[in-house]
């Protein structure tokens, strides 16, 4: 073989290689192959919402349900598959998933990658807050891109979620109070038996909010309504009840070793369990 | 949606291949040159004038190698510019290699007046730096320092990645062309502990998802 066409072999086997190997351009990429879907997006996960809401109000006329809870999966990624086939196994009874933040480590293209390869294998629809892992890097970018805008919310059979980002030293401005409030009110004609408010830092972290501000998200639930608030960060699980605002505020832990939560929700009562692969435990206030 | 759909993407990563290409052939028709109408050899014992596509080290990028007397060491230095697929932000990026090669290249062909060699494989480690300086960066969120308003330790630095090189190249002529598999040490650590997840879920043993292989043109002087 002469030396032209062995040069030739060679730049066409390294154009090859260089064409598999992604769009990996630097470590700060922003173009997680597996995320490019609408199944990700905000939007869509709604749609689907509604879709269950109606077959379950035409098809049962049920007003109880459960949410699977997940936080803090990070570099996790193999335990994050595992919990997300466990809870695919309960589909008969859990309708749809909250992941309360920290679905990566350090905001990376690689960390999203996994997250949405895992997320493809589930049919219940599912939502994510962002949390402040999440922001590092350009992890807010591909958030957007991936599943949409950062505080929103969503109804399910009567209650109300407000999820919100509560990262504060990331993000300036947040939490967004006044979308809490805007959020919590009534709409005429709208039956509401629950309003959960739902974000990844929690307003009783002393290291991040400060007692004012603490304070000041505290009394923003009360005077919305709202009575229930779920939270992940702080990697141990927790249920507390602050007597005064009439206020439960369920941490769940981080998903490492296969833990979850599970929020069960009726007209007039809700409870959480804590579970690890597939055993769950009732979480009672501290 | 803010992604493009696959087959647009398939599109602008073959163009941005055939500019590397069409870059690579251009840089050696001018670093040759260089080479012929320069009389006297580089400062600082730089051998090589190097280039480089991907491999975290951005979608371009153009520096200088400074092998050891034995040229069992090789350092080298390339800026690069990274334009990221989706925002279309463009940032900077220096890296500092450090590669240890064990292996003499062997010769595979000759013809008169050229031999082509090859260099089975070489390895080593880098620092990658985002640049901030030039590039707009939020300061919060990609830093070379932990900003005071976090507690200390809370996040490492996330503007600096270390990286481990492994790569093979060909030698002909004055030049050496070269393929070079790279891993940041967060890859690193997320293959050790869920390396069942990555290998059954990604190409070529979940290497897909944590590697990126760059392609690389070095005009001996």
């Amino acid at each position: 073989m002469n030396s032209d066409k062995t040069l030739m072999i060679v730049i066409f086997s390294l154009t090859f290689f260089f064409a598999v190997s992604g769009c990996k351009s630097s470590p700060w990429e922003d173009c997680p192959e597996n995320c490019q879907s609408d199944r990700f997006s905000i939007e869509t996960n709604l749609a689907l919402l509604k879709e269950k809401e109606k077959s379950i109000q035409i098809n049962e006329g049920r007003t109880d349900f459960k949410v699977a809870l997940i936080a803090d999966s990070q570099r996790h990624p193999e335990d994050l598959d595992t919990v997300i086939e466990l809870i695919s196994n309960r589909r008969e009874e859990i309708d749809f998933i909250l992941f309360l933040g920290d679905l990566t480590d350090a905001g990376l293209e690689m960390e999203f990658d996994w997250v949405c390869k895992i997320l493809k294998k589930t049919d219940l629809p599912f939502f994510a807050v962002i949390g402040n892992h999440d922001l590092l890097n350009y992890g807010e970018e591909i958030w957007r891109g991936v599943f949409g805008p950062l505080d929103y919310s969503l109804s399910f059979l009567g209650t109300k979620f407000i999820l919100f980002n509560s990262n504060k030293m990331e993000s300036s401005g947040a939490p967004n109070l006044a979308f809490i409030k805007a959020q919590a009110k009534i709409e005429p004609g709208e039956t509401r038996f629950h309003t959960i408010a739902g974000a990844h830092v929690p307003p009783s972290d002393g290291s991040i909010f400060n007692s004012a501000e603490s304070k000041a998200i505290k009394d923003t639930f009360m005077e919305s309504g709202i009575h229930v608030s779920i939270h992940g960060h702080l990697h141990k699980s927790s249920y507390t009840y602050d007597e005064t605002r009439d206020l439960y505020q369920y941490i769940i832990s981080r998903l490492e070793n296969n833990k979850y939560g599970i929020l069960t929700i009726t007209r007039n009562e809700f409870s959480f369990e804590n579970c690890s692969n597939n055993s769950c435990t009732v979480a009672l206030p501290e | 949606m803010f992604f493009s759909p696959k087959g647009k993407t398939v599109i602008t990563k073959a163009a941005i291949i055939l500019f590397a290409m069409a870059s690579l052939c251009s840089f050696n028709a001018v670093a040759a040159e260089m080479v012929q109408n320069s009389k006297q050899s580089l400062p600082f014992g730089i051998k090589s004038i190097v280039m480089q596509g991907y491999g975290y080290s951005g979608n371009i990028a153009v520096g200088v190698d400074i092998p050891s007397d034995s040229e069992l060491f090789h350092f080298i230095t390339l800026l690069g510019v990274a334009q990221q697929t989706h925002s279309g932000k463009r940032h900077g990026l220096l890296t500092l290699k450090g590669n240890w090669h064990p292996f003499s290249p062997i010769p595979v062909s000759r013809s008169p007046g050229q031999t082509i060699s090859w260099e089975p494989f070489y390895t080593g480690l880098s620092v990658i730096i985002h640049d901030c300086i030039f590039s707009d960066c939020d300061d919060d969120r990609v830093f070379y320092e932990l900003p005071d308003k976090y507690p200390a330790d809370y996040y490492p630095r996330t503007a600096i990645a270390f990286a481990l090189n492994m790569g093979s190249s060909i030698v002909f002529g004055g030049s050496v062309v070269y393929a070079e598999l790279v891993i940041t040490t967060q890859g690193l650590d997320a293959y050790y502990h869920n390396r069942f997840f990555l290998a059954d879920n990604y190409d070529y043993w979940g290497l897909k998802s944590i590697a990126s292989l760059g392609i690389g043109l070095k005009i001996h002087y």
